[in-house]
């Protein structure tokens, strides 16, 4: 017999809440009865259950009562307590009872327990039907009689879990599909396969790209909902407000949460769910780059059955970022792919229109040769002599551009691969000694020995036949071209593993900086002195590539003046050759005919050689008529233009600048026709040379040059040459051309006599023959003097046979008859004398006559003759009229002084420089009228903290290309003083820069550092005059120091000089129009301009001005430019230092020394704060990047306040771009922020770093008010 | 809970142990340079000390900070974050009591922050406002990144 539980009331009651909650539940209901009728087993278990911290819950008795502890309520029942306490169970779990009801059934029929994990139940347990997990057993509940009477289930919830795993499998997925290698929207994709593999988290997501306005979203991917579904259109709009879903929104980079799906679509997709989601996110597609628009947004439907919390969100968040990135890295990769596409299709088309068009030259080329051959080879039809020489040059150039073009072709096909190499083995030294020997007697013609010195090699060399005479060929021609006496050494040797071929002559040799580049294509030695100027480049470019296909590469080894070695070396066997073109059978093979190319060639340049006394020297041709002389080093042409003038004048040649430069000194010839590109001096070289020896001067040169292009000739024109010729040019256009330059000269010559001597010139007139005539007027009858018949170029007879009426209309050219016969009639009928002018009729060039006379009357005083003479003024005619061109001429030239001079000057910078420091006067004046503006050019620039550079320059030469160079050489100097570079190093950068600008050009600079904390001029001079230096009282000195190079000159080294500049001393910078006079020198000109400088006025403004008046009162004919500079009084100025350790402990100690030093100085507190900041930044960075010592400085001038920081490193600090992530690189981006300007300059020890920043002026730091106060 | 802090760390600079309140002494390597006008090296102050100590409060770390940050001090600040009583899911820098920073002292800050906020942790930083401190975060852009507030508590009640 079983006792009922007496306790149970109490222990229920002691049980917390739900145990008085089930004391207060209405068991009466239940077929169990009131507590205190339980059966002791289900008080037993009550009190077990209520006591345990696992969540359970147990059902007892026929109806299967409900009952459940604390742990359970909390995490299970939620809303359902205390409601469910003492209900049947099947009540409480009616939504779970499908699931559940079969699993209790078992265990109370059978008595076994049950286990289940991970269940997925829907729980209506917080007021919504929500997505669980439970891990449960049932297990039976055995009563007193043995009998099972109810089940206890003991449950943990792994919601939290198994979702997490989900999300967390998702990502995982998502993270692992590959970016690289597609675009975004395969990545989106693959991506979105992923996304559909979890429907329970994500029931539909879709994917937008926004395009490249951001006005449109494209869809690109979806998971569980088609596209073009009514929630998934392929396209939206973000101005159309959120019809669909809020685009613009969410490209603003927020997340957006829509909640009221239900309302915008009617049918969505539901997932793994039977409920289609009420709310969906939107989330942005971030981009790396902070505030940048999103690429596009993820719309996540939200699994209605989870709550959207945070650990959802963050899921969701994790996933977007993870697809922008996937986005980013395609987006990224397909940039570079498309980059590398664009870069090969560039090349590709580059390579085949380069075939193409050596393909299409050869044909015409072949055609033009074929004939030109035959008509040679003709001996049915011998060519007369003269016709026979015409028809060599065809053929002869032919041959040669053909060779060309087959280069250009050999080196495109080798590039498009299109080249297939046939490798078989050859006994190298035999091959090659055979290729060499063909050169012999072209080498001995140049008057040079060829060795050969080919040994047999112990194996075979594979190689393909063709090339290898290619590359030997090249060599050897290379070498004979370079080398003017001496020996060619052809050489095949081993050093074990690779066969060598050495090809070495004794010419001119390479410099060691050309030596890299020598087997680049195109690639040519500039100025190198070899047997022509003539060749592409490419040769040696085509050695290269083809010893390449060998396996080998070629090498050079030279010395200037010394000769050159060029080594290619190729393996031996054919191991590294591709099988399949490789073949043991030697080919039947000529290349004669290349050979026989390589010849023509080289015996084209010997010939100037062998014929010496053509080239350089009287021609022939009209022995008394103009003297040209022509200078072209390609003696094809030469012959050619020769012969084209030499009908008409007596032509004179030359193969080069220097031989020509000779021979005009010896002779000067009426004009030079000059090629350009030429050995030795080129045509530029002789146009200066002409231009610069008062002998030449006047000679018109005409240029020749295959350079096409509006700026060859502007170019050409600009160097001084009077007329300019492109090449090809017609015989007639060049006749024409000479002619025109011959007369023109002829005619300034006139000009010039003429301005020259007006007096004598009246004297010739007065002295001209004058034909005098007498006219009887009633017969009409004349009579003239002989010297009137000669004039008139008639007989005695012929003239009497005329009377005066019809020798006017006779002789008087006919348009200007009416106008003598009108003088004649007016008066005969005033009885007035008159005079006139009148051409004279007849052909050629008109010959104008003066007339006077006087009417002769009777004692009547009726008029009964006239009588006057004529003069012939043809010549003084003409030169009026060369006057008016000149005229004209002249007035072109100063219109373009005037542009120049308005060009220059506006590159100059602005009169007023304001610095407490220096006082500053300058001056520029253009070059007279009439004569064209130069490059000279002044600056001052304002290098911060006090200091100051001072630049004057001087570019050679005239009119606009001068002003631009000139122009950019200003700009590059205001870029170099940005960088406070020292002043030989700004020379060093600008001598390099204009070498590239504009090479042959000459330029003259000096930059000059003011530095006022140390009262030091620190300065460089490039070729420029020197610097003046004047203090008051004393005596004007030139600055000291050896000057470098002028700019363009070629590498060189600038040195510095410091002098002192102390307050009221001053420096004058000036260019040579302030001191050259053409018949004084240059020393007396810098020794008056010593003697004008005074330093003791009050102010330098007008000095310029004066030393102007002083030195060059007429003007001069080249520009002035002058820049004075004088150190003001800046005692006011006040500096402190201190210096620090190199350890972070003394960071305070340099921010206290300057807090205390600016609160001396009266600087504003919110300014004392910054400025700290700024210390402790300088300084940390010099204790953590820089070398000790250090030292800290602080300057305070009127207006602003100079910090600066020096150490020994002298690696120069750079200022990064940070984000609000960055852990470095901060300290200077504040000090950039606080500062005015900042920079950093090398100082000769190390470097200064510093910074300005501006202060309120502070009355006692005038220079009126120096005395310090006490503070 | 709250008021049960206890002082775990005072990491305090030995460099300014000796010479508190030693306010005239002369710095070293003091040179007064050139015509000046300047009638004697400027006396300097001596800077507070510089300590960093770490308490609880609830589930919060608060991270207390006094004196001058600068290169000097960030490894015993970085110490001081790193001390296990700094750990919590809340952490807050109380700089208050700093005179100066500069951006040795905000890279450990930024530092801290990034840390905390790769483990999904809160981090804040307490500055008076107006100061000098609460000027160079505004200056480098950090307001935006960073929880800054003048006041701890909204940072503890959050």
């Amino acid at each position: 017999m079983t006792r009922r539980d007496p306790h149970i009331v109490r222990a229920l009651q002691s049980a917390g809440e739900v145990g008085r909650d089930l004391l207060a539940a209405d068991w009466s209901l239940t077929p169990l009865g009131s507590p205190q009728q339980w059966s002791p087993s289900l008080s037993m278990f009550v009190r077990v259950m209520l006591g345990s911290r696992f969540a359970m819950w147990m059902a007892w008795g026929p109806e299967l009562t409900f009952f459940c502890n604390d742990a359970y309520r909390r995490d299970t029942l939620g809303k359902k307590y205390p409601w469910a306490l003492g209900r049947p169970a099947r009540d409480v779990w009616a939504e779970i009872w499908r699931d559940i009801g079969p699993r209790i059934e078992t265990v109370l029929q059978t008595g076994e327990a049950t286990w289940d994990e991970s269940l997925m139940l829907f729980l209506e347990r917080s007021g919504y039907v929500e997505e669980t997990y439970h891990t449960f057993s049932y297990s039976p509940l055995i009563d007193g009689a043995g009998e099972t009477a109810g089940m206890l289930c003991v449950v943990s919830e792994d919601t939290e879990r198994v979702v997490g795993e989900r999300q967390m499998a998702t990502l995982r997925e998502v993270g692992s599909e590959p970016a690289t290698g597609r675009d975004e929207s395969g990545y989106l994709l693959g991506a979105a396969r992923h996304l559909d593999a979890n429907r329970w988290s994500l029931p539909f997501t879709i994917t937008y790209l926004f395009d490249a306005e951001g006005r449109i979203a494209h869809l690109a991917a979806s998971s569980a909902i088609p596209a073009g579904h009514p929630a998934a259109p392929v396209s939206l709009e973000l101005g159309d407000g959120d019809s669909v879903w809020p685009a613009a929104e969410v490209a603003g980079g927020h997340e957006v949460i829509v909640a009221d799906l239900e309302r915008r679509f009617d049918r969505l997709p539901t997932g793994a769910w039977n409920d289609p989601p009420s709310t969906a996110v939107l989330l942005p597609l971030l981009q790396p780059v902070a505030h940048a628009r999103p690429y596009g947004f993820l719309v996540v439907g939200v699994n209605r059955f989870r709550p959207l919390d945070d650990a959802y969100l963050s899921f969701l968040k994790l996933l977007a970022a993870q697809l922008a990135s996937g986005v980013a890295t395609a987006r990224a990769y397909d940039a570079e792919r498309r980059r590398a596409e664009q870069l090969a299709e560039l090349d590709r088309a580059k390579t085949a229109f380069f075939t193409n068009v050596s393909h299409e030259l050869r044909t015409p080329l072949t055609l033009l040769i074929g004939p030109a051959q035959d008509a040679l080879a003709d001996s049915a039809h011998p060519l007369p002599a003269q016709q026979r020489e015409r028809v060599e040059t065809i053929a002869r150039n032919g041959d040669r551009l053909l060779k060309l073009v087959g280069t250009l072709l050999d080196f495109s096909r080798l590039e498009s691969g299109s080249v297939q190499a046939l490798y078989e083995p050859a006994e190298l030294g035999q091959y090659t000694a055979e290729l060499a020997s063909m050169f012999e007697s072209a080498v001995k013609r140049a008057g040079l020995t060829l060795e050969i010195d080919c040994p047999p090699l112990p194996e075979p060399v594979y190689i393909d036949r063709e090339m290898w005479a290619k590359i030997v060929l090249n060599l050897l021609s290379n070498a004979l071209k370079f080398t003017s006496e001496g020996t060619i050494t052809v050489r095949v040797d081993t050093d074990g593993s690779a066969a060598r071929l050495s090809v070495t002559d004794t010419g001119i040799g390479v410099d060691s900086i050309e030596q890299p580049r020598l087997f680049e294509r195109f690639h040519q030695v500039l100025g190198a002195r070899g047997r022509t100027h003539e060749g592409s480049g490419i040769g040696l470019a085509l050695v290269s590539e083809l010893a390449e296909l060998h396996g080998g590469t070629p090498t050079v080894r030279s010395q200037p003046g010394a000769g050159s070695t060029f080594v290619v070396a190729i393996p031996f066997g054919s191991g590294h050759l591709p099988p399949e073109q490789v073949t043991q059978e030697p080919r039947e093979l000529s290349v004669r005919s290349e050979v026989a190319g390589f010849l023509a060639e080289a015996t084209r340049w010997l010939r100037p050689a062998t014929s010496g006394a053509e080239a350089a020297g009287s021609r022939s041709g009209v022995v008394d008529g103009p003297r040209v002389l022509i200078v072209d080093d390609n003696p094809d042409m030469r012959e050619y233009v020769a012969n084209l003038l030499s009908e008409r004048y007596h032509v004179i040649t030359a193969p080069d600048g220097q031989a020509a430069y000779e021979l005009a000194q010896a002779s000067p010839p009426d004009l030079v026709l000059t090629d350009v590109m030429m050995p030795r001096l080129d045509g530029f070289g002789l146009l200066a040379a002409l231009r610069g020896n008062p002998v030449t001067v006047h000679i018109p040169v005409v240029m020749l040059s295959a350079r096409a292009g509006e700026e060859g000739v502007i170019e050409g024109l600009e160097a001084g040459a009077d007329d300019y010729l492109i090449k090809p040019f017609s015989a007639r256009e060049l006749i024409a051309r000479v002619h025109a330059n011959l007369e023109l000269d002829r005619a300034l010559r006139t000009q010039h006599e003429l301005q020259r001597s007006q007096r004598l010139l009246n004297q010739a007139e007065r002295l001209a023959e004058v034909g005098s005539w007498e006219i009887d007027l009633p017969g009409g009858s004349m009579r003239g003097s002989d010297q009137l018949l000669r004039l008139l170029g008639l007989g005695p007879s012929e003239f009497g046979a005329m009377d005066f009426r019809s020798a006017i209309t006779a002789l008087v050219h006919r348009d200007d008859v009416a106008h003598v016969t009108a003088t004649l009639d007016s008066a005969i009928a005033s009885g007035r004398g008159f005079d006139s002018e009148a051409r004279l009729a007849g052909g050629g060039a008109p010959r104008w006559i003066f007339f006077r006379g006087e009417v002769v009357c009777d004692e009547a005083g009726t008029p009964s003759g006239l009588r006057g003479f004529i003069q012939d003024i043809t010549r003084r005619k003409q030169v009026e009229q060369a006057m008016a061109t000149a005229a004209a001429a002249r007035e072109a030239a100063q219109r373009e002084h005037r542009i120049a001079d308005a060009l220059q000057r506006s590159l100059l910078p602005a009169d007023t420089f304001e610095s407490a420091f220096l006082e500053v006067a300058t001056y520029y004046q253009a070059g007279v009228e009439g004569t064209r503006v130069g490059g000279d050019w002044y600056d001052v620039i304002d290098l911060g903290a006090g200091r100051t550079a001072l630049v004057i320059g001087d570019v050679a030469g005239r009119g606009v290309p001068a002003a631009s160079v000139m122009g950019q050489l200003r700009a590059a100097v205001r870029a170099y003083a940005r960088l406070d570079l020292p002043p030989a190093e700004v020379l060093s950068q600008l001598d390099a820069m204009v070498r590239e600008l504009a090479p042959g050009q000459i330029v003259t600079c000096v930059y000059a550092v003011y530095d006022p904390s140390s009262e030091q001029l620190c300065y460089a001079s490039a070729g420029h005059l020197p610097p003046l230096w004047a203090g008051p009282g004393r005596e004007t000195e030139r600055l000291p120091g050896a000057t470098g190079p002028p700019l363009g000159a070629g590498p060189a080294r600038f040195t510095e000089h410091q002098r002192e500049l102390a307050t009221g001393e001053l420096v004058v910078l000036y260019t040579d129009g302030l001191v050259e006079r053409r018949d004084e020198q240059l020393d007396e000109g810098i020794e008056a301009l010593a003697a004008e400088v005074r330093a003791d006025a009050d102010t330098i403004a007008r000095l310029p001005a004066a030393l102007v008046r002083a030195l060059a009162p007429e003007g001069s004919e080249d520009d002035i430019a002058i820049l004075i500079a004088r150190a003001s009084d800046h005692s006011g100025q006040r500096t402190a230092e201190l210096d620090i350790p190199a350890a972070a402990s003394a960071l305070s100690d340099g921010r206290r020394f300057a807090v205390t030093t600016l609160e001396q100085w009266r600087v504003p507190e919110l300014t004392i704060e910054n400025a700290t900041l700024i210390v402790s930044e300088l300084l940390t960075n010099a204790i953590v990047h820089g070398f000790p010592p250090i030292r800290l400085r602080l300057r305070r001038t009127p207006d602003e306040l100079a910090i600066e920081v020096d150490d020994a490193g002298s690696a120069m600090p750079r200022k990064l771009q940070t984000t609000p992530d960055d852990l470095h690189g901060r300290g200077l981006a504040i000090v950039a922020d606080l500062g005015d300007r900042w920079a950093a300059r090398p100082n000769g020890h190390g470097k200064t770093v510093w910074t300005t920043i501006p202060v309120p002026p502070d009355p006692e730091l005038s220079p009126e008010s120096a005395t310090p106060s006490e503070d | 809970m709250n008021g049960a802090a206890v002082a775990l760390c005072a990491a305090e600079h030995p460099r300014h142990r000796a010479d508190v309140g030693g306010g005239l002494a002369p710095p070293r390597c003091y040179a007064p340079v050139l015509s000046a006008p300047m009638s004697e090296p400027p006396a300097m102050s001596e800077p507070p000390a510089f300590s960093a100590r770490a308490e609880r409060r609830g589930a919060s770390a608060v991270v207390v900070v006094r004196g001058e940050l600068d290169l000097a001090v960030v490894d015993d600040l970085r110490a001081a974050l790193a001390r296990p009583e700094a750990q919590a899911d809340t952490v807050i820098l109380d700089l208050r009591g700093v005179t100066f920073i500069d951006s040795s002292g905000l890279s450990v800050i930024v530092a801290s922050h990034q840390r905390m906020r790769a483990a999904e942790g809160r981090f804040g930083v307490v500055v008076t406002r107006p100061s000098a401190v609460q000027r160079l975060f505004e200056l480098c852009g950090l307001t935006e990144t960073l929880t800054i507030t003048d006041d701890p508590d909204t940072l503890l009640l959050a």
